[in-house]
């Protein structure tokens, strides 16, 4: 048995995991810490499952921030092919150098040269002289045909990628590699079997009502709570889509703009015509608000026309719960 | 506490950690969770990375580790409180003052009645007996190799049954504990699938009224009959049972995760020594001969002479490279009375455009051309990553391989329909037939005549 190559990170503690993912905002709980200290440290890539939605994309980024070093995106879709993902050269400066070379303007003796290659994300997470290993996320692999995988399954065990004209290019440091999945089709065995897994799941209510104080900050705390109260019931229904935190954050800024925005006294007008009975208006979450705003929400139609008067009236409770749960805090 | 008894200290909680999770990996498993084979030493490698084991971190570690998609998550929750009872509660400083000192059964809520048996008779046993009978539960199927740590490799009954596969994932040399192939398992159906490809003349003479061979003691035999008269005689020809093949091995990761090294060099190997004449290649990004290894006398020689050659594992797939390269350098490897047997799992990373050209090239060139692909043991599987896609319209038969049943199966369809009749993985009779795309069937005797792809 092999024991694995000393990380970069094997002195990275949890403790500086947390400082990191505290400075960019990004509200975590053990959960997530642990598979990503763990991936740090034992050199693994990370596979992360998740609704859309709910950060995975958004983990990458912040490692790569927060680490201060570069992110390499690799965007998958159907039929994503080696060359889109290795290195191209580039056939046009080739073919201009090939004839000034013929008029003797230059006398370069190969257009094969590093010069004319074009670096695709995975080549680029490996070249480079880093202290720093990059980032290399690789979003949404489950798009990708199972051809890339097989690809990826080579990149992933040596991190090096052989340009037959130019030699061997191997990665000083390894990068971190995040590999996201919406689970719209199942990987293969062998490429989960050399990821971490990590499934991210919705948020529970407190974490979620600190997402949105951090990243919403104009918003007071028992606002907050309403919003992710309102959340939290409707992930209760079965929606086809469930509203991930993405969804909870867009919501969260459209009430903050139609309550404080330009459209902010309109708005509140409406709700006072139309909601005289209800108490705190000014205040609580109405179910009018709440159902012009659901767009924000849901994205699926079914999902949409699911919602009723009985559901906004739960919804609105369940906001006024909230608040009054914050308040009692 | 003396050094010596501190190690020692330290090695007994560090087996005791190791049983128990394993023991927890074969729970989940019965559970029906897919917990990859090397998740074991993964997951034990977490641990012991983990700053603070407390029982938080520890299910955060093995949940990263042992899990694999969302939908073991609910079995890995209900087990993990019984593994942490047991991790905590014996075989540690603080499992001295237990009660009888014994490891807790993993009494699972609602697990199997199989594990519970299973466990209660592991319960006085060593850690090393339930390591032993985890390791067994692994399906026998198209399992998961193991990526990283050759230790996982694991035997039933003396069947090797899981790839194995590098540590790393890189090329590199030939590594194989040895072909540990039972002959019998894979001569019989060797022999018959030899049988039916065979385009070359045999050395075993068969009754043919149309024969060239006279059938002296027969004829002389049925003429005391008749007082010595010859009313009719008996003639023989030599079957055309004699094969001409050239196997086409892509060595790439991919297929190394799917199919046993072992079980894949015992089947060349054999190949070798019964057929009559047998060329084998392995391709990853380029092809090379590796004929001349088969032929040493023994299993240890040979992987020794693939050791010597430099032959590597696992490269990238570049099938029309390979093929390309056969058809200019190894131009007299295939002529019209040569088997071509491609095992591949189509997952190409070159050109497709390439790839065709060889299929058309080797289609037209060889009598037949037959696709063994590891993949293709799943009862799901169908032809649609685009090497597959390419080259099967080319192919006479498309068959799942990975262990000696499928070359029966293969055996079976040869035998009863010939290398042009309907065969291929769409008509594998084994299991559940409802389950194959019959109707979605590819075999090149459906989609178009012989003549017209000759």
């Amino acid at each position: 048995m092999t024991e694995p190559t000393a990380s970069p990170f094997a002195s990275f503690t949890e403790s500086d995991l947390r400082r990191l993912f505290d400075r960019q905002e990004y509200v975590v709980e053990d959960d997530i810490v642990v598979p990503v200290l763990l991936a740090l440290r034992l050199g693994r890539p990370l596979l992360v499952e998740g609704e859309p939605g709910s950060g995975k994309t958004e983990l990458g980024t912040v490692l790569a921030d927060g680490l201060e070093t570069e992110l390499v995106r690799l965007q998958c879709y159907e039929g994503l092919a080696a060359e889109n993902t290795l290195y191209e050269w580039n056939y046009t400066k080739q073919l201009l150098s090939v004839q000034a070379g013929e008029r003797g303007v230059t006398d370069d003796s190969s257009v094969f040269d590093e010069e004319y290659l074009l670096e695709r994300p995975l080549l680029r997470a490996l070249s480079g002289d880093r202290e720093q290993p990059a980032v290399l996320l690789i979003d949404e692999v489950d798009r990708a045909d199972r051809e890339f995988e097989a690809l990826l399954l080579e990149f992933l065990s040596e991190f090096q990628v052989t340009v037959p004209e130019l030699g061997t290019i191997e990665a000083s440091v390894p990068p971190i590699v995040l590999i996201t999945s919406n689970r719209t089709r199942g990987l293969s065995d062998a490429l989960k079997r050399r990821c971490l897994y990590l499934h991210l799941e919705p948020p529970s209510f407190e974490k979620e009502r600190e997402i949105v104080q951090r990243k919403a900050p104009e918003l007071d705390g028992e606002t907050a709570a309403e919003i992710c109260g309102v959340v939290q019931r409707l992930r209760e229904e079965p929606l086809l889509k469930q509203p991930g935190i993405a969804e909870t954050l867009d919501w969260s800024r459209a009430l903050l703009e139609l309550r404080f925005g330009t459209g902010a006294e309109e708005s509140d007008a409406d709700e006072s015509d139309a909601d005289e009975t209800e108490p705190d208006t000014d205040t609580a979450l109405s179910p009018r608000l709440i159902d012009r705003t659901l767009s924000c929400l849901l994205k699926e139609a079914e999902d949409v026309s699911r919602i009723d008067d009985d559901l906004l009236e739960d919804l609105a409770r369940a906001a006024r719960d909230a608040r009054e749960r914050t308040e009692g805090q | 506490m003396t050094g010596g008894t501190e190690s020692a200290a330290l090695e007994a909680v560090r087996d005791h950690v190791l049983s128990e999770v394993v023991t927890f990996a074969d729970a989940l498993r019965a559970e029906g969770a897919t917990v990859p084979p090397t998740a074991t030493v993964t997951a034990a490698r977490a641990v012991a990375a983990l700053p603070e084991s407390d029982e938080t971190r520890v299910r955060a570690a093995l949940r990263t580790t042992l899990v694999s998609q969302r939908a073991d998550i609910d079995a890995f929750e209900r087990l993990f409180p019984v593994f942490w009872e047991n991790l905590t509660g014996s075989g540690t400083d603080e499992s001295s003052a237990a009660s009888d000192g014994t490891t807790q059964p993993f009494a699972v809520p609602q697990a199997g009645e199989s594990n519970r048996d299973g466990r209660d008779r592991d319960e006085t046993g060593e850690s090393i007996d339930r390591t032993e009978r985890a390791q067994s539960v692994v399906p026998e199927s198209n399992a998961p190799a193991d990526g990283d740590d050759e230790s996982d490799t694991e035997r039933d009954d003396g069947h090797v049954f899981r790839a194995l596969s590098t540590r790393t994932g890189r090329s590199e040399r030939l590594v194989v504990d040895d072909i540990a192939i039972p002959g019998a398992d894979v001569r019989e159906p060797l022999e018959r699938i030899g049988r039916a490809l065979g385009r070359k003349r045999g050395r075993r003479l068969s009754d043919d009224p149309a024969g060239s061979k006279l059938n002296v003691r027969r004829t002389l035999r049925r003429s005391f009959g008749t007082g010595g008269t010859v009313l009719e005689v008996d003639r023989r020809s030599y079957d055309q049972t004699a094969v001409n093949a050239i196997v086409l091995v892509d060595v790439s990761r991919s297929v190394l995760d799917s199919i046993d090294r072992g079980f894949l060099l015992g089947v060349l190997r054999q190949m070798r020594a019964d057929w009559r004449s047998v060329r084998v290649f392995f391709f990853d990004t380029s092809l090379r001969e590796v004929t001349a290894q088969f032929d040493e006398p023994s299993s240890d020689r040979a992987i020794a002479a693939l050791e010597r050659a430099e032959t590597e594992w696992g490269g990238g797939t570049r099938i029309g490279h390979a093929l390309s390269t056969l058809r200019t350098d190894y131009a007299d490897a295939v002529d019209r009375e040569t088997a071509v047997l491609v095992i591949s799992d189509g997952l190409e990373v070159g050109e497709l455009d390439r790839l065709e050209r060889g299929m058309v090239w080797l289609s037209r060139r060889a009598d037949s051309v037959l696709w063994l692909n590891p993949l293709a043991v799943d009862a799901e599987y169908e032809p649609t990553c685009r090497g597959m896609a390419v080259a099967s319209p080319y192919v006479d038969g498309l068959f799942g391989f990975a262990r000696p049943a499928d070359l029966e199966e293969i055996a079976r369809q040869l035998s009863l329909r010939g290398v042009h009749g309907r065969i291929g993985y769409v008509y594998d009779g084994r299991g559940d037939s409802a389950r194959r795309p019959r109707g979605r069937g590819w075999a090149r005797s459906d989609t178009a005549s012989e003549g017209d792809e000759r």
